[in-house]
Order: C-alpha cells, then structure tokens, then sequence
C-alpha cells in the first residue's frame, strides 16, 4: 500500500511549482514576503477546486508532474523560498551551475528516452559505469567550487538510490526529473535573454556617451 | 577561529561522505543487474481433441459498454479471462473485468478493478484502464500487468502491476511499473511475459507517445523494473511486440505494424543476445491491418501464431506456424471470421494461450459492432489437420 511519504512526495512537485507561480504573482505587484506566502497557498487551494476533467486541477497537475527527483526537490524547495523572499537567485554561481547541468542532463536523456533518438540512454541507469563516473565527476567538480548544496542533493540522491528507496530503480530518477530539466532551461533561457537586453541597452548608450 | 574550523570539519566531512558514497555508487552499479538467458519452455503437444472449433461469446449479449483488450490465462479450476470495459474507448472510470470458463459455459463477469480503486490505492488520478496481460508466476500467483492512463489519451499510460496469490479470486493493490524518466508516461503492455533465468521476467511492453517502438522491460522477481531494451533497433517501429525464446540467448518478436506505415505487412525483430540488442525490424510475407500478434512456442522446430490476415481490416483471424527464425510462416486455418451481416463488424486483438497439453485457446474483442468478447477452443489435431490440408494446397 502506499505510504504517506510516498503520497506527499508525490504531490510535492505539484505543491511546490502552484507556491511558486502564486508567490511569483504577489511578487510581481510588490506584495509583502507573507502576503506572498499567502498567495502561494491560495494558489494551492485554488488549483485544488478548480476541476479539469472530472478531478481537481491539483491532482491533475500531480499526476501529470509526479514526484521530484533530489535535486529535483532541492532547487523547487530553494525557487519557492527564493521567490518569497525576492532573493534572485540567477546571479548566483552554484544555482547558475546547478541550473546549467540539469539543462544539459536532460538534453542528454530525455530526447533518447523518448524515441525522438535511436539510442536510450535511460538505460546507462540501470548498470554500468558511464553514469556513475559522470556523476562522480560532477562531484569532485562541485566539492572543489564549493558548491554544498548541489553536493548534498547528490549525495542524498545516491545514498536513495543506494537504498531502493524509490520506486524506480534508475539511477537517472533520482538525480533529474523533467520539472528540474524544465526550470533549467527557463532559467538560462531568462539568463540569456537578460544578457542579450543589457547588451543591446548598453550599444544603445555608447553613441550618446562619444557625442557628449 | 571557531566558524573557520567548523566549516574546514564541515567541508572534510562531505568531502569524505561523497567519497565513501561514489565508491559504493561504482561498486553498486557494477553488479547490479546479473545478465540473464531466457527460459526456454518447449513443449511436445500430443495430437488430441477433436477437429472442430468451439466457440462461446464471453460477455454477455447486448453489451452496453465497449470491451477490449482481452487476455486469459489457465487455472485449476479452468479458463480465466480478462479485458477492460468503459463507456467508450479510454473513457474515464474504465473496469478490469474477468471470467471464468469451466469448460463447458463463461460465469458472468466480475470487476478486477476499476479506474477509481486503481487511483486511490495507487494514489495518483487515474483516467482509464486497458490491455489487463495475465501472467503466472507460481502455482497459485498469478500477475496481471495492465496499462493505466493518467491524463487524455493512451500516449499518457504507465504499466501498473496487481497480484493474486489465489489463482484470480482476489487481488492485491496495484504496483507501478517505472520504464520511463519522462513522467513515467507512455508505456503499454500488450502480450505475454517470457521467463528469464533468476527468477526473471521480460514483459514486452511499447512506447506510444511520439515515435511508437516495442520495448522489453526486465523485471525482478518483486516486479520493479531492472532493466529496459529497445526492440528494432531505432526509429519508428511498430509496437506490441509478442516475444518467443528460441533458445537461451535467442528469440524473435512478432510486431504489429504502424498504422501510418507503407508496409503492410507483420514485422519481425530478432536477438541473439538474450534481449539486450534487437536487429531492425524486416516485414514478414503475412499481411497485417495493424493489429497485435500472439504467439508463442509450439514445438522443438515451430512457434503458433494467432493474428488478423488481411492487410487493411480485422476481418478475421488466422493461425499460423513459422519456423523458429521467422523466416519460413504458414497459414493453418480460421479461427473467427468477423460477421458480414453486421455493419463494422471486426474480430480484434487476439490473444492465445496453450491452456493444457495439445489444446489452444484465442480470446478476441469485437469491439466495434457487437462489443463482445469472444473465445474459440481448437486442439492441436485440428492443427495438425489443417496443417497437412495447407502443406498438401501448398
């Protein structure tokens, strides 16, 4: 039978991005960080009576998004706080990398693991070498940045993995789920974006500065 | 002074963790999943039974409900068939029902489960049901794959699994398969397991959204997935493929055709390293309107198949011998015609089992007109018999 940890962390993707997206709104028009709470959970309760289909869109949502892996949780956990507080978390070297590698990751397994590629590459999660070497790599790369958090989802990740305390037994589950693949791309797809503006506002300014 | 130390304490300990934690990640996935053979069952069927097909409607006459996807299974006690039924086709609050046949007459059916149950006890929202696939893991288990879809459209299935420990009177929560990273979305079963050894199976399952290819999942004897193949070797291949070991490292698959494909015809794929690679998928001289195969192992040399013989419509099903690597196949007979007299009529989805030595039983959907489930009995002398009857027309 399913378990109540099995039946929160199954919901906690869905809970968390609904947060997200009500913080976001309430920090959009300059609310207080409990104003933004409480726009978070409204959110929640909104989606939880709103019906798609013959559900409620929450558990629409749930389903269709499923649990998070550990990092997975970790960087919702980390955007939901970040939106309450209006801390940007963009310009931080641990987020921007942790962001970058998960975009990458997925690019790597998702396209295969879904037929659009010839090879499957969720499939190095079963056995095998290759994953696990990449994943030390990323390891020893992140301990020598110092970047704890990424290495403590990790580890928690492996040490779930290690333990079958999943329900897959894929290694890939546990360390990427498509909610984190998706909010790494958002985030470098905003990175770049910002990036191209600030350009383009800056060659706008140089004239005005040589004429005067 | 005292920060500074506790975050060098600090960084050496997490340090030395994700050391210890990467050595036993190395370790671990170096021995995790023991290569396997598969179980090759060859049995020697007496010539026996008469020369005549019997046949019984399953369901109950004036079906209100569209039935589907039929499968069955033997038990002490006789025949038990499976298949879903909803309002219409992946309609929500679908049922898992069954029957069972003494011998003589189908009992009245009875439901396995339901889209509600199956949503509550496995906690996630579940839309419809489908395929239920009959499998017999010891003498009074038995295991009942199905597919489950979580939102609009069997794209968004997962493969769920129930247990019986009392040959189908009672059956335990459903357990999710996990085959894929993707949401867990889109995998479908279809056809018979095949035994693996170390207590093993591998469940032919297919991918459905985007590119539809067939897959072999490895499961444990828990029932968790512990490895995944893909069959046909790349690109858009078809899918519910049917698996026959033809030795411990070889088998071949039967594979229903796209609908979209320009070939219209039964694909086969073949491996000769126990499931780990699979050759591309090549076309068969037998049509096929893309409707699923059953098959399996019929004697030292040959495989019986059941599947729809005609290129365009499921206007019948036929049984067929092919040789152990496909490459020579053999029609035999008819085993259901589909009705022409009824408008849209069609005999769909077999699924065929030797219930006992020398006897063979297909259930089949007429999903479209009647919505019936059917079964027709033939013996293995009416294989024989027909059989010399196409050798000597051939």
């Amino acid at each position: 039978m399913m378990t109540i940890a099995d039946y929160l962390l199954d919901r906690s993707s869905a809970v968390l991005l609904l947060f997200m997206a009500g913080a976001a709104l309430a920090a959009l028009i300059r609310l207080s960080p409990a104003k933004r709470v409480c726009a978070g959970l409204a959110a929640i309760a909104l989606a939880a009576v709103i019906p798609i289909s013959t559900r409620s869109g929450f558990e629409w949502i749930a389903s269709a998004i499923g649990r998070p892996s550990v990092p997975g949780l970790v960087l919702l956990a980390t955007f939901a706080v970040a939106t309450v507080i209006g801390r940007n978390l963009n310009d931080n070297r641990e987020c921007r990398f942790a962001t970058a590698l998960l975009a990458i990751t997925g690019f790597i397994l998702y396209p295969g693991a879904t037929g659009y590629l010839d090879y499957d590459t969720y499939a190095l999660g079963y056995s095998g070498y290759v994953l696990p070497a990449a994943l030390v790599a990323i390891l020893v790369h992140a301990l020598y940045r110092r970047y704890f958090f990424i290495v403590a989802a990790l580890d928690v990740a492996i040490i779930a993995f290690l333990l079958s305390a999943g329900r897959s037994n894929n290694l890939w589950d546990y360390v990427i789920d498509p909610v984190a693949w998706l909010l790494g791309i958002g985030t470098w797809i905003f990175l770049l974006l910002r990036a191209v503006v600030r350009r383009s506002k800056a060659s706008l300014s140089m004239p005005a500065q040589t004429s005067s | 002074m005292t920060k500074i130390a506790a975050n060098t304490w600090g960084t050496w300990a997490i340090t030395c963790c994700s050391a210890v934690l990467a050595v036993l990640l190395i370790h671990a996935m170096g021995h995790r999943v023991e290569p396997w053979t598969f179980v090759v069952d060859v049995p020697k069927p007496p010539v026996r039974g008469d020369l005549q097909l019997t046949r019984e409607a399953i369901t109950a006459p004036n079906e209100p409900d569209f039935v589907h996807g039929p499968s069955i299974i033997q038990t002490p006690a006789g025949l038990l068939a499976f298949w879903y039924r909803a309002v219409y086709e992946g309609a929500n609050n679908a049922e898992l029902v069954s029957a069972r046949f003494d011998g003589s007459k189908w009992s009245s059916s009875k439901v396995v489960t339901n889209s509600g149950t199956v949503s509550r006890e496995a906690g996630i929202t579940i839309k419809s049901l489908a395929n239920p696939v009959p499998f017999r893991r010891s003498p009074n288990e038995i295991w009942l794959f199905f597919s489950a879809s979580r939102l609009s459209g069997w794209a968004t299935c997962e493969i769920m699994m129930m247990r019986s420990f009392d040959n189908g009177e009672t059956w335990g929560p459903p357990k999710r398969l996990y085959a894929s990273p993707f949401l867990n979305i889109s995998h479908l079963t279809k056809t018979l397991p095949v035994r693996l050894s170390g207590n093993r199976i591998a469940l032919p399952a297919y991918h459905e959204m985007g590119a539809k290819y067939p897959v072999m999942l490895v499961l444990d004897e828990n029932g968790r997935v512990i490895d995944k193949r893909r069959m046909g070797n790349g690109g858009e291949v078809g899918f519910q493929p049917a698996i026959v070991p033809t030795g411990p490292t070889t088998a071949i698959a039967f594979v229903r055709r796209l609908k979209s494909s320009p070939l219209r015809n039964i694909l086969i794929t073949r491996t000769t390293d126990a499931g780990l690679t699979w050759t591309p998928a090549e076309p068969t001289v037998l049509p096929n309107p893309s409707g699923p195969i059953s098959a399996f192992r019929y004697d030292e040399t040959r495989i019986l198949l059941a599947f729809n013989d005609d290129p365009l419509t499921e206007r019948n099903i036929e049984v067929a011998f092919s040789n152990l690597d496909g490459t020579n196949l053999r029609r035999i007979g008819t085993v259901a015609q589909k009705d022409d007299h009824v408008p849209s009529d069609s005999v769909a989805y077999p699924f065929m089992i030797e219930s006992e030595p020398g006897q063979y039983d297909v259930v089949f959907s007429r999903p479209n007109s009647k919505r019936a489930i059917d079964h027709v009995r033939f013996s293995s002398a009416w294989v024989t018999h027909n059989s010399e009857i196409s050798a000597a027309q051939k």
